[in-house]
């Protein structure tokens, strides 16, 4: 992180937010209550930390539009997050309590440690429930002293109407397939045709790209789903949960790639543990973290699967209806995709698109990705 | 010194300063010259309409050290200390964060003491729907009858969270949502005021973005005001807000009547090019398609929320598309809308919403049908197609394409012993392979409804045809024909045929000869023989649609003209 380039540089994408962000500060214009709300992957989080740094830094640089210089006390601090008056608050568990919203009316009363401002970053505050959203509403009103709330969601809609009110809206877009592409060809060499599917099933977002672009088994595995796709037409019920089970198991061998990963971990922690009850708790923490990202793994697995599968029908309708080649988001395979085209047609295009959404609902609302599966191919078979 | 914002330095501290609530600000500025000041009171409305200004203004007013009076002086002790918030007689609580029945037990016993400073002690509870069933119960009989010395102002978003029998103990106030003109007036005077220059374009934005809440539009102008030092233009709005120039919207109702579906995908691709947002893309067209409902149903114009310039270009677009098509793109693009909120797929969402929009064909929406018939009766009307008087001479039809397709049916492969009969009435008691199948899905819907394991058992049998009131169908298999036949299963079979043929039909459960093991479901798969049975079913469907028009219309075949081939 220290080298020349500023901290706002390291941003991509974003520029009219930075700059809005620099104004605030420049002219000492900065709200109390910020909510920066856009989809989840695309740098919110990056640009709260280094807002929360600009403001508190000690060197800031005003030649350097207020970026925060990254190599002071505080700046070194606020990107570790041990930074004093700078508060990161998650979700505990699956929501935001009442009892952590408590816990910032407390903090919010004290005098900072010497800082300008205290910074208190809410991330995924879309998942307050509702008493922590109402007790959040009377002091991101009205805080006493130099406090700066920045609230961070993937959808501000979510939200209660009265806490939006109260705050600073910044809409984070999904960047642009240009900016995804560039970043994909400078840092993982990959070809212009693959970067460009790429980015474009990525919808914008960083943290998928990069996802995308990290995982060897990417293309492979989308030539499994058309395989699917081509055989789901004509075959019995028994071909078609079979077609599932072998999407699945090629998720499963991945998965038990990474349980063996964990697991060696795991020894690893218990083996350099000094007692016995310490080992045990160890174990029980470590297996808990395990499993949460297994089944986090496992999840965007099958959702990879599905985008997947989306993007071709979108291809196919695009396709049938007379759209230009080159806007296909699989633009590396266009000959297969005029196959599944004049095969499905844009009507059952069309109901195979709803039905992967269905599909991807069903997983959201946790549904067991199996099932989902299974009754996606199905319904797409009657389709 | 922190930053103010702008919402919180111009909250109101009069009742003439109040914008848009004048029932509420008439009745309680009334009830404070007449000395009839109730002892609780229960303020609603949605976020932004002025809820605990109007308390903070009520508590001064009764704590004034001129008086109770409507117009306090905002000079007194009293008044200057209830502005900054620091009264020993005004209580402000935060009903989210204290809502348990512990803090209600508190504040019972700190309510008897009597005021500090002024008159009366002032209670502001604020967010009052969040306190606990128990809490909202141990304050009911404070409420009721509390010392004469205390005033109670409960606020809420959400009356309807709020006990019934708390409700009945206030005079309640309901705020409006503060009108767009009101909102502008507003807007304009803090711009001026703050020295903020906006052009006038620019505060139309903001109001109707604020969408009734005054904090929201004061916010927006406050960020915009941080955003540039230059005069503040839509066009900053429109960047700001991430709002969709009304251009765009334009362009795809355009692509939308002309028809060309291809069109789309190069527009959406635009679209992520320019970085829109496509949630607030679709939002925006679901108001433009409310709109143009309006305009076509004959509302008037000031029911629409756009400027007049857009009014224009709304009446001709009212004009090109038809009433099904806009209650469609209204029912499509709603449903888009929910669809983006739990999933983030905006584009893909969006594209195939409008491909839906435009090949009615492959929806089977009522709408859509309804869509297809208005289209035609358009056509009608253009006179594309001209109705003639028959004359007597040409009877004849000429039944030269369909002949060669009959020959070839593939039934006689299935069922060896069967011979389709030709006739082509559907209301007869004898029915086609073709016929018979375009029944059966409906008929299979009835089954499942009715006995679902004849339902299964079904789903691997094929009807085959109506024969002299005899529905035959074929087993595959002897053990399913050995199950079908059992009394139950035939009972169930035969409600489903009574209920969706009319008519009592006597079953005939075959073993067929030789059938393909793959081929389960004849209609929905594809097999070799498909090509045939496909030029069997547009034949077919040629002469139901003809038969439909001839019944409607009572019209008679003129001549037929070959012209494809």
């Amino acid at each position: 992180m220290e080298n020349n380039n500023s901290l706002w540089q390291e941003i991509i994408g974003h520029r009219d937010i930075l700059s809005r962000l620099k104004n605030a500060i420049n002219q000492n214009q900065v709200a109390h209550a910020y909510l920066f709300s856009g989809p989840k992957g695309v740098g919110k989080l990056s640009v709260a930390t280094r807002f929360a740094a600009a403001l508190n830094c000690e060197l800031r640089d005003n030649t350097l539009d207020n970026s925060p210089c990254g190599h002071c006390i505080s700046c070194k601090n606020i990107l570790k997050r041990t930074h004093r008056d700078t508060y990161f608050i998650q979700p505990e568990g699956n929501a935001i309590t009442i009892a952590q919203i408590r816990d910032i009316r407390k903090l919010v009363q004290l005098k900072n440690y010497g800082s300008e401002y205290k910074v208190i970053i809410i991330d995924e505050a879309d998942t307050m429930n509702r008493p922590a959203a109402n007790s959040l509403l009377k002091i991101i009103e009205e805080p006493p002293g130099p406090v700066v709330f920045i609230l961070i969601a993937a959808n501000h809609e979510t939200l209660p109407l009265t806490i939006v009110s109260r705050c600073r809206l910044v809409t984070f877009q999904r960047l642009r397939l240009a900016e995804i592409k560039n970043f994909l060809i400078a840092e993982f060499a990959l070809e212009p045709d693959s970067a460009k599917t790429i980015a474009f099933l990525s919808r914008g977002i960083m943290a998928k790209a990069i996802d995308l672009a990290a995982d060897n088994n990417f293309f492979k595995r989308r030539e499994r789903v058309i395989e699917a796709i081509s055989e789901i037409k004509d075959t019995g019920p028994g071909r078609l949960s079979l077609l599932a089970e072998n999407l699945i198991q090629h998720i499963n061998r991945e998965l038990a790639r990474v349980k063996e990963r964990q697991q060696k971990y795991l020894d690893k922690l218990v083996e350099q543990s000094t007692n016995k009850t310490h080992a045990g708790r160890i174990k029980k923490q470590q297996s808990k973290k395990d499993k949460r990202e297994l089944a986090r793994l496992e999840r965007s697995a099958f959702d990879d699967i599905l985008t997947n599968l989306n993007s071709i029908y979108r291809d196919a309708v695009l396709l049938a209806v007379g759209g230009d080649d080159n806007l296909t988001a699989n633009i590396d395979i266009v000959p297969e995709l005029k196959k599944i085209a004049t095969a499905t047609g844009i009507a059952n295009g069309l109901a195979a698109g709803s039905h992967v959404r269905k599909a991807r609902e069903m997983l959201y609302s946790n549904v067991s990705p199996e099932l989902a599966l299974e009754y996606l191919f199905f319904s797409l078979q009657e389709a | 010194m922190a930053y103010i914002s702008l919402y919180r330095k111009w909250r109101p501290q009069s009742f003439a300063e109040l914008i848009g609530q004048e029932h509420v600000a008439r009745t309680l500025a009334n009830a404070v010259d007449n000395n009839r000041v109730s002892h609780a009171y229960l303020f609603t409305g949605p976020r932004g309409t002025g809820k605990t200004s109007t308390a903070k203004i009520l508590a001064k007013a009764a704590n004034c050290q001129e008086g109770p009076t409507s117009k306090p002086c905002q000079k007194c002790n009293s008044c200057l200390r209830i502005s900054d918030g620091s009264s020993l007689d005004v209580f402000e609580i935060d009903a989210a964060s204290n809502r348990g029945i512990d803090e209600i037990r508190d504040l019972r016993e700190k309510v008897n003491f009597v005021p500090s400073e002024g008159p009366k002690k002032v209670y502001i509870i604020d967010e009052v729907h969040m306190l606990t069933n128990e809490a909202f119960n141990a304050l009911l009989k404070l409420l009721e009858e509390p010392p004469a010395h205390i005033i109670f102002i409960l606020a809420t978003t959400e009356p309807s969270k709020v006990l019934p029998t708390i409700i009945s103990r206030c005079q309640r106030f309901d705020f409006r949502p503060i009108l767009f003109s009101d909102l502008v007036k507003q807007l304009k005077k803090v711009a001026k005021a703050e020295k903020i220059k906006v052009e006038d374009e620019a505060f139309e934005l903001i109001a109707k973005e604020a969408r009734g809440g005054l904090r929201d539009g004061l916010g927006i102008l406050d960020q915009l005001a941080s955003y540039t030092s230059k005069e503040i233009k839509a066009t900053d709005v429109i960047g700001l807000l991430g709002l969709v120039a009304g251009e765009k919207i334009n362009r795809l109702i355009d692509i939308i009547i002309s028809g060309a579906a291809g069109e789309i995908f190069t527009f959406t691709n635009d679209l992520i090019v320019e970085g829109v947002n496509l949630r607030q893309f679709t939002k925006e067209l679901v108001d433009y398609g409310r709109n143009i409902f309006i305009i076509q149903n004959g509302g008037a114009d000031k029911l629409i929320n756009a400027t007049t310039e857009e009014i224009e270009t709304l009446k001709v677009h009212a004009k090109n598309l038809s009433k099904a098509q806009t209650r469609r793109l209204l029912n499509i693009f709603s449903q888009a809308l929910t669809e983006m909120k739990n999933i983030s797929d905006p584009q893909f969402i969006l594209e195939m919403s409008c491909v839906k929009l435009m090949t009615p064909a492959a929806d089977d929406d009522t709408d859509a049908l309804r869509e297809r018939l208005e289209k035609l009766e358009r056509q009608l009307d253009n006179s594309h197609i001209s109705v003639i008087p028959a004359p007597r001479e040409t009877k004849k039809v000429t039944v030269k394409k369909i002949a060669p397709a009959k020959v070839v049916t593939d039934d006689e492969k299935i069922t060896p012993k069967k011979v389709i009969n030709k006739s082509r009435a559907t209301s007869a008691g004898n029915m086609s392979l073709r016929e018979v199948e375009r029944f059966w899905p409906t008929i299979m819907a009835k089954i499942k409804g009715l006995s679902l394991p004849t339902h299964a058992i079904l789903m691997e049998c094929r009807p085959i045809s109506v024969d002299n009131g005899k529905f035959i169908i074929d087993a595959g298999t002897d053990w399913r024909q050995e199950l079908l036949k059992k009394p139950t299963k035939t009972a169930a079979l035969k409600t489903a045929l009574k209920n969706i043929l009319g008519k009592d039909l006597n079953l005939v459960i075959t073993v067929g000869a030789e059938t393909n093991k793959n081929k389960v479901k004849p209609a929905a798969t594809e097999s070799p023989a498909s090509a045939l049975i496909e030029a069997d079913d547009a034949v077919d469907d040629e002469n139901l649609t003809l038969g439909l028009i001839k019944n409607s219309f009572g019209a008679e075949i003129v001549s037929e003209k070959n012209d494809t081939e």
